[in-house]
Order: C-alpha cells, then structure tokens, then sequence
C-alpha cells in the first residue's frame, strides 16, 4: 500500500514539472528567403449625380443595378400673371421631373413635380466630394433679363428630417450646395421658388443652372 | 525513516518517465522558404464589390490573382508536419482572403493576423507546390495607396 501511495505522487509531480516542455512550441527562423508578397492597389475612382431623372441600369442599386448615364435635362419654371409681376409675393415653381423614386431602394424620396430629386455619390479614398451648381447672372428673354438670383430653393426629402444638400439661392456665380464623404449615398429634393420682385417685360425668360460633382 | 524511504522511489520514478518522454518532448514552429513561389501579375487590381455605395458605407474592394505557391520542404522531409499560411496584418486595416487550390494544398480562408493550415501530412517531397487562386478582400475607404500582402507559411513538424 505504501508502495503505490508513493508511486502515484510521484506521477503528479512529473506531470506537473514536464507539461511546460511537452507542449512547448518554438519558433524558429530557418533564415530562408520568402519571397511571394501580393500588392493591391486602391479601389478605382466613382463619381455619379443626378439631378432629375437619371438612370440605374438593371434595377436599383440594392438589386444590383449599375449607374448609367441619362442626357435629360429638366426644366423648372413658373407663370406669372400679369398683375402679379414684381410684386414681391413669392411664386413656387414646379418641374417637368417625375422622378420620385431613389435608385438606391426604390423608397419614394420626392414628390414631384414640385419637388427635383438631387443626389450622388462618390468613391475616392483622397477626400470628400464637392457638389456645386453655377448659374448665368440673368435669365434671359431676347434683350431682355431677370436676375437668376429671383430663384431660391428648399431641401428636404421623405423620410430624412436633416438635408444633406444645402438650400440657397442662386447668386450668378457658384453656390456649395454639400460636401459628400466617399462611400456615401446623398440625396434629397429641391423645391423651387421665385421671389417675385423683379418687374419684366412679358416674355419667356431661361437659364440653365448647371450641377456640378467634382473629386478631390 | 519514514520520510528517506519515501524520497527515494519518487525519485526513481521521475528518472524513469522523462526517459521515456524524452523523444516525443519538443514540436517546433519553423518558417517556410516559399521563394520560388511565382505570382502570376506583379499587382492585383481591386474593384469595388458593389456598383455604388449604400448612404452609410458598402466600401469592400475585392481582387484576385492567381499563384504557384512552392514551399520548400527539404529540411523536414520525412516527417509529419502541419503547415500553415501566415497573413500580418497591414496598417490599411482588416483584410481576409479566400482561396481554393489545384488539391495539393488544402483550400480555406482566413483573417490578416490569423493563419490558416494549408497541408497536414507526411513530407514525401522536397517542395510542395500548388496553383492557388487567391482572392483578397479589403476595406475600400482605408486602402488609399498600393499595399504589400507579405503571406507567410510555417510548418510545425514533430
């Protein structure tokens, strides 16, 4: 009996002295050369905006559809009555834009045609994208002019209490409208007005404001 | 006596057991030489995996590239060993790669900073060699700049 007594404790103690070199696990260099080293590079640049109608090919994008290019350009505008003329009581605009949908999910952001979808994005690890617009001085009608700076507008969009693209007016020159971190989807709706304290002579009076998305 | 008796078999008994462990005591780690590995292109192209961003992110790029791994196995020829491949990970931020393999190694997945057994068995050979297809997938806003995978392989042997 003694005998085993002694025997088992001695395994105890050997189990416990010799568990740290069995399981002991060395790294070791063999000073060889290693040579298969994989370079990636950056994700390539993408840019897309649309103000108006556009074009995602294939479905929306969480469908899998792909940006595609869409040559429309909308047309916002108003009739004053004659009596009204540079009054100074503020006319809303609408637009021939139908667009309501996102072509991100299809979810309803705008309610045309008083309302003009505008949204992007941008892919580019360098920085921030820079969305603008820049309009002419006047609008024009033959010789004659009404200043762009008339037409302000408002940005909203269903379902998102903050915008994202900011309001202003047109000012004949550049205006930011929003800064857009890359890998991420802006959007929202303008609203048009024309404040009305121009008087003009009758007539048809145009201006192109031209949207611009630019990458660092 | 009692305890001069009892000190005297313990220590037979340690004696005797560590000469038994003795060969089977130490499994080591070593690097891999896989300098004869050959990269089908210098450079991987990534692209973005979906075909514009989501509002908030949807910032994957993927690429792949395809490689005839060789892996010298010379110094441990004859014995079993577990090799396994090695990704550090870049100051870019996570990385995972996924590959399959023409069978001679094994296919798997994994993490940078995580390593993946690629071949468990006898060394038969003095180099295992293997086309792999390597796709690696990464996050596109952090990868500003071209970036070195520097893939590594070790072996344990026993």
């Amino acid at each position: 009996m003694g005998s085993h007594s002694r025997r088992g404790r001695g395994l105890t103690v050997l189990g416990f002295v010799l568990a740290p070199a069995v399981g002991l696990g060395l790294t070791v260099s063999s000073g060889s050369a290693q040579a298969w080293i994989l370079t990636t590079t950056a994700g390539a640049k993408e840019i897309y905006l649309q103000v108006g109608a556009g074009t995602y090919n294939g479905g929306n994008y969480n469908a899998g559809g792909t940006p595609g290019v869409n040559a429309t350009v909308n047309t916002v505008s108003l009739a004053v009555p004659a009596a009204s003329v540079g009054n100074g009581v503020a006319q809303a605009m609408t637009s021939n834009s139908a667009v309501a949908d996102s072509f991100y999910d299809g979810y309803a952001v705008c309610n045309p045609p008083t309302q003009v979808y505008i949204g992007g994005w941008s892919r580019d690890t360098t920085g921030a994208a820079t969305l603008t617009v820049t309009s002419p001085a006047n609008l024009t009608s033959g010789a004659d002019t009404i200043p762009f700076s008339q037409i302000s507008w408002t940005s909203t969009a269903n379902g998102d209490a903050t915008a994202d693209i900011a309001a202003g007016t047109f000012n004949g020159g550049s205006v930011a409208l929003a800064s857009i971190a890359t890998n991420t989807w802006v959007e929202d709706c303008m609203t048009f007005t024309y404040k009305n304290t121009a008087v003009a002579a009758a007539g048809t009076y145009t201006g192109t404001a031209v949207y611009t998305l630019s990458q660092p | 006596m009692t305890p001069r008796l009892g000190a005297l078999p313990l220590g037979l008994a340690l004696a005797a057991v560590v000469c038994g462990q003795a060969p089977l005591a130490v499994a080591a780690t070593y690097a891999v030489d896989d300098g004869a590995s050959l990269p089908w292109r210098a450079t991987t192209i990534m692209k973005w995996r979906t075909p514009g961003p989501n509002r908030l992110n949807g910032n994957i790029v993927d690429g792949v590239t395809v490689v005839t791994l060789v892996l010298n196995t010379a110094p441990w020829l004859h014995r079993f060993g577990r090799i396994y491949m090695f990704l550090p990970e870049p100051a870019s931020g996570p990385v995972t790669a996924n590959w399959t393999t023409q069978g001679r190694l094994l296919p798997g997945s994994l993490v940078a900073g995580q390593r993946t057994l690629i071949y468990a068995g006898q060394i038969t050979t003095s180099s295992i060699s293997d086309t792999v297809t390597m796709n690696v997938h990464a996050d596109g806003r952090r990868l500003t700049s071209d970036q070195n995978l520097d893939f590594q392989f070790e072996i344990e042997v026993q």
